[in-house]
């Protein structure tokens, strides 16, 4: 229990509710063109997609609320066109903090039914180990989807699609057809095992088929925008496919056979991932399968 | 066939194809408050919801491009605040003839995939000739099943039903004010048109209503893509009558019978005193009649 306190302070930093106290005065953000209208910008928190071009411009996800003036200054080194749109990938604050800011600059903000229902409402976030209290009205999404919507947006058809219940049960991929660009949110973090939010409804089992839903539009030269971590590209998002859905497997393998949580970290499921996988984090390997275990607890696996 | 040319030709008279040569000087535009902060505006073409508030305002639908100035006085008249959002039910002309006009003010169209998809090419079907509309005049965000905008106090949903009028119909409905918009797959008291060579079905439409009733109670104000403001009740008899309709003609093509013969057994007597006021029911048997028999334009 000491080793997860330890876990929950440092995790607490990366979040929205401590987003007010942190000092970003250090944070830089960092451009990086992908075509002539596509942009990634890399700061404090998920990564940041950018569309420019005659129609505006159309931002997925925006960091936490202190970075607004910094993420505004670098997309306006890029294009001094309208801002029009948001779209948040998900509920966390580290992808919507900046939400209420960015929509005084006159943006619609869009996002799942889920992302709006769970910003509306207290949420408890399992990864920090605290309450979230819920969004001001300002900061909400203001037309959510079910399913897909397309952005018929600066010369490209850009899919917004929901995935199963993975990193949350909110998630989105943005993928933009024209530019083979495609921007994964959470459902992908490119040096580590993602987190898996299940008291937001996400669930280890939903991440392979989630990213299957990306890997059917993709090819060898699109640029993979994760939410979390470097870009990337297919051959790295099938790697991380391939090594979700075998923890998964075993892990669902272990639970059916009547482990316990304890034998389930005894048994060590991602022991060969995880010099690999296991970086970039506070968790030990451990504390990943005991979240695992919840994960299938919660689903009640028969 | 000749018959079947005249009808042609009066029906373009009603929609966007000739809309620019169309005159709507005389046009007035009417404004019927039907909630608390949702109007329906009635002016030339298809009924548009208004929904108003601190948000800004919702246009549901837009009727022919040369009304825009009269329907943006008209929504001034209810509220200063600016028009934000404009939802097409489906494509045609008299429900997106604004759009352009609209989309030059920045107004954000949203509407189904394949409203998209069909505004972005020219259309041709039982009524004549559509032009495609500028790049500004298309929906900036379309969606394949649902979408809800909330706004002015309201959750107000935009779903996509399977094809019925057209193949791009949506529904919306204002869950807190008790209002839904039909778009064209409802239209109060009167023959409808559909679009049954181009993706509509005639049994999508009672498949779609069948779908809405039970999001209706005594309560619902109903907004017709066409007529008065309804409720439940016309709904349902309009379901009826569809229904009724679609298997008598759907029995004579299966009999063999030509669209000519279908007309001179007048199958549909005893709607037409209450049904074909508007559209007679020579004008609307094709609609149907190719709903079932293959459709071979000239």
């Amino acid at each position: 229990m000491k080793r997860l306190a330890a876990l929950v302070v440092f995790a607490a930093l990366s979040f929205a509710a401590a987003a007010q106290q942190r000092n970003f005065d250090a944070t830089v953000i960092k451009t990086t063109k992908l075509t002539d209208s596509l942009y990634m910008l890399e700061g404090e928190g998920g990564n940041i997609g950018v569309s420019v071009g005659d129609d505006g411009i159309m931002v997925i996800d925006d960091q936490f609320a202190p970075l607004t003036p910094k993420i505004l200054a670098a997309i306006r080194a890029i294009s001094d066109k309208t801002l029009k749109f948001v779209l948040n990938t998900h509920l966390h604050g580290d992808h919507v903090g900046g939400n209420a800011n960015m929509a005084k600059e006159g943006v619609v903000i869009f996002a799942h039914d889920n992302v709006r229902k769970r910003m509306s409402t207290l949420q408890f976030n399992e990864y920090i180990k605290r309450n979230v209290p819920p969004y001001p009205k300002a900061a909400l999404p203001v037309i959510t989807f079910a399913d897909t919507v397309t952005f018929h947006f600066n010369g490209d058809d850009i899919t917004v699609f929901h995935t199963p219940p993975s990193h949350t049960d909110g998630d989105s991929i943005v993928y933009f057809a024209k530019g083979n660009v495609i921007h994964m949110g959470d459902v992908y973090a490119s040096t580590r095992y993602p987190n898996i939010d299940t008291e937001s409804g996400g669930s280890l089992m939903g991440f392979a088929p989630a990213v299957d839903l990306a890997l059917k539009r993709i090819d060898d030269t699109t640029k993979v925008i994760p939410g979390h971590g470097p870009l990337s590209n297919k051959k790295e998002l099938t790697e991380f496919r391939n090594v979700m859905n075998t923890v998964a497997q075993r892990g669902e393998k272990l639970f059916k056979a009547g482990k316990t949580m304890q034998e389930m970290v005894d048994a060590k499921p991602t022991r060969d991932f995880d010099a690999q996988w296991n970086r970039n984090t506070p968790r030990t390997p451990d504390q990943y399968v005991e979240t695992m275990y919840y994960d299938f607890a919660r689903h009640n696996l028969k | 066939m000749n018959k079947v040319f005249i009808f042609a030709a009066a029906c373009l008279m009603s929609l966007g194809a000739t809309a620019q040569q169309r005159n709507f000087d005389a046009v007035q535009i009417k404004v019927h408050q039907v909630a608390p902060n949702v109007y329906a505006l009635e002016g030339e073409g298809g009924n548009i919801g208004v929904s108003v508030g601190d948000d800004g305002v919702l246009l549901i639908d837009d009727q022919f491009a040369p009304l825009t100035p009269k329907i943006v006085d008209a929504v001034k008249t209810i509220t200063d605040k600016p028009i934000r959002f404009l939802l097409n039910t489906h494509w045609h002309g008299d429900h997106t003839g604004g759009n352009e006009n609209l989309g030059k003010m920045g107004v954000i169209i949203i509407a189904h995939d394949n409203v998209y998809k069909r505004l972005s090419v020219d259309q041709v079907n039982l009524l004549g000739k559509t032009a495609a509309l500028s790049k500004v005049g298309l929906p900036v965000v379309t969606f394949n099943d649902r979408v809800v905008y909330h706004i002015n106090g309201d959750e107000i949903t935009a779903y996509h039903v399977p094809p019925a009028h057209t193949d791009g119909d949506s529904f919306v409905r204002f869950r807190n004010a008790n209002v839904v918009h039909t778009g064209d797959v409802f239209a109060s008291g009167r023959y409808p048109f559909i679009d049954s060579t181009n993706g509509g079905s005639v049994k999508g439409i009672v498949a779609a209503i069948d779908k809405l009733l039970p999001e209706l109670d005594d309560f619902t104000k109903v907004i017709p893509g066409h007529g008065p403001v309804s409720t439940k009740r016309e709904v349902i008899a309009y379901r009826n009558m569809i229904s009724t309709v679609a298997s008598r003609v759907e029995e004579m093509v299966k009999q063999g019978k030509t669209l000519e013969q279908v007309i001179a057994a007048k199958p549909l007597k005893e709607f037409d005193a209450e049904w074909g006021k508007f559209r007679k029911t020579d004008d609307f048997i094709p609609f149907v009649y190719y709903g079932f028999a293959p459709y071979k334009p000239k």
